[in-house]
């Protein structure tokens, strides 16, 4: 009788494993729209008996889709009143307009508003105002575009909102906005003082712009791009409301969803107030009809396909397997995590890959001390998934998102002139995260 | 198409390897909202309008932007331009082909589609909309929301 259940758990286990990596393979292949395959990938797990519905629904982390959803609605009223081309444009012109000194504050800019908001977000503000700007100079804009990609990356690791993969990774262990803003800010500093003066090294002979085109840009009047004043207030006052409540959500004992939720209704709120019913009806579609709901729907599907994985113990029998190969060595195993991620992270999409690690490595803790001593674990993941993002044009959103920018125009970025770039600074990051990981942490 | 818009006079044209200026002359000459562009067999390729010409005085990033229907660039009223400026851009495009130009994938009408289609599409667009032969697309005439509405005026009594 042991042995039947034992086959037909045995099965099962095989059939999950079937399913999850067929998944993987087309969300890899990107033939069909990956917000499909994941939800696909979760039906069948239900379907074929892995999971039944309630499991599945319990597998889904609605902190991590609602921190996303709040933060994108914010995010979308917010830019309506211009704020971000201010930024942008106050930026430029600090530094005379001068084209290195464009990359030095595009950079900062960028990694500053990534690491409060999500990357593709943020390259979707910066790149149009960074091309607006290079073409008045006639510069080539692609060590600009660059600059953005890495620095969306690299700055989106330092909070616990900045990537997709530390809310993932701070929602399922209860980290909070101070642990990652404590953990992983010092060393995103670090490695952006030393990635940004070698990208103005490595172009700087790209970087000339005569003096006629640099006063056109000096013309630019960056508070004409404050396209609604009252707006703007009222987006500021909320985002310094949320913030603050990220920071003292301990004190609160409020989770992050509940924050940028709040934060999101709030704005709703004061950007609807004394409208009529039409005009709110309006406004408040047109604010929901630009959540990126792909991103959502994705995270669904994932969520349940690696909860149909835990059920049947695949995750388990990974993390033996895992556990075996660095004989549970702390500091074997958060380096391999750390440099496994960056490298899996450069060619596949970080976020299926971080929901599969997750479970991963609470699997492993009872054998290596327990939650509190597998920190440095959960700190090496989020290193290595965020800035493997930069190895290569498919290894984030962000990438693919500016990639669309450049083709449409005329400035293309292509995969092997990315990697060429990309792969390299990429290793560099992460050899200054593995240095910083084994003196803090090992 | 019940109702005959072509006139008797022969509509203005430009084949695609004409250069822009040529167009931004007949347009502005003769005050037209948009030409259609022909190959040399006089199969329809597309269109050339004002929108399309004024259009190509904006920034890439603004281009692209307007393309994609995307709001990240709300106002362009930080920027400073002088009508030399922008004199000196326009006329850096005239040498550049009308075909390459050419919006490319317009809606057209046929001799058989209904007048309401055409409404719809002069309603939908920016610039006229041409009236192509079905089976060639061969170029026919270009037919206005004003010539609609003047070719029905001429039937109201009758």
């Amino acid at each position: 009788m042991n042995h039947v259940t034992s086959a037909a758990s045995n099965s099962m286990l095989w059939l999950a494993v079937g399913l999850f990596v067929a998944t993987y393979a087309a969300i890899i292949s990107e033939k069909v729209n990956r917000a499909i395959v994941a939800l696909l990938g979760a039906g069948l797990m239900i379907v074929c008996g892995v999971l039944n519905q309630q499991a599945a629904i319990d597998g889904i982390d609605f902190n991590t889709l609602g921190l996303l959803a709040g933060m994108m609605i914010i995010v979308n009223v917010t830019k309506r009143s211009g704020l971000f081309q201010y930024v942008a444009i106050w930026a430029a012109k600090r530094v005379k307009a001068h084209p290195i000194g464009i990359m030095l504050m595009m950079s900062l800019v960028t990694a500053l508003f990534s690491a409060l908001l999500d990357n593709v977000t943020t390259v979707l503000l910066m790149v149009p105002v960074i091309l607006l700007i290079t073409e008045e100079l006639k510069l080539s804009p692609y060590p600009y575009l660059l600059a953005a990609i890495f620095m969306s990356n690299i700055g989106g690791t330092a909070t616990l909102i900045g990537d997709p993969p530390n809310i993932m990774i701070g929602s399922a262990v209860g980290l909070g906005f101070n642990d990652f803003l404590l953990n992983l800010a010092p060393i995103i500093v670090v490695i952006m003082l030393v990635t940004v003066p070698l990208m103005a090294l490595i172009w700087r002979k790209q970087m000339v712009a005569t003096p006629e085109d640099r006063a056109r840009v000096m013309a630019f009047n960056e508070r004409e791009a404050i396209t609604d004043v009252r707006l703007l207030r009222q987006s500021l006052f909320v985002l310094f409301l949320v913030m603050t409540a990220f920071i003292l959500h301990g004190m609160l004992h409020l989770e992050p969803a509940t924050v940028a939720m709040l934060g999101a209704a709030l704005l709703l709120l004061l950007d609807n107030f004394k409208l009529d019913a039409e005009a709110q009806s309006h406004k408040v579609h047109h604010a929901f009809a630009e959540i990126e709901w792909i991103t959502l729907f994705f995270f669904v599907g994932l969520f349940i396909a690696v909860r149909g994985l835990e059920q049947v113990g695949a995750i388990d029998h990974l993390a033996q397997w895992m556990l075996q190969i660095t004989k549970g060595d702390m500091t074997i195993t958060a380096l391999t995590i750390l440099w496994g991620s960056a490298i899996a992270s450069a060619f596949v999409d970080n976020i299926p890959f971080v929901a599969t690690m997750i479970p991963l490595v609470k699997s492993m803790a009872p054998a290596m001390g327990g939650e509190a001593a597998i920190m440095p674990l959960w700190w090496s993941l989020a290193l290595g998934a965020c800035l493997g993002g930069n190895g290569s044009l498919v290894g984030a959103s962000a990438n693919l998102v500016v990639a669309g920018f450049a083709e449409r125009t005329g400035s293309p970025i292509r995969f092997i002139g990315f990697l060429k770039v990309g792969f390299p600074l990429m290793l560099l990051t992460v050899a200054i995260a593995h240095v910083y990981i084994y003196l803090r942490y090992l | 198409m019940k109702i005959k818009i072509c006139g008797g006079k022969p509509a203005d044209t430009l084949y695609e390897n004409a250069p822009l200026h040529k167009a931004v002359s007949i347009i502005t000459s003769k005050r037209l909202a948009a030409l259609p562009v022909i190959n040399e067999q006089g199969v329809f390729v597309g269109i050339i309008g004002v929108n399309g010409l004024l259009e190509m005085l904006l920034p890439k990033a603004v281009r692209s932007a307007l393309a994609q229907n995307d709001d990240t660039i709300p106002s362009l009223s930080f920027m400073d331009d002088n009508m030399d400026e922008l004199r000196v851009r326009l006329a850096s495009l005239s040498d550049v082909t009308v075909g390459k130009l050419a919006k490319r994938d317009v809606p057209v009408i046929y001799p058989d589609s209904p007048v309401m289609e055409a409404v719809l599409l002069l309603l939908r667009g920016e610039d006229d909309v041409a009236l192509v032969e079905r089976e060639t697309r061969k170029f026919m005439c270009m037919v206005s929301a004003l010539d609609l509405l003047h070719t029905l005026n001429e039937g109201v009594g009758k």
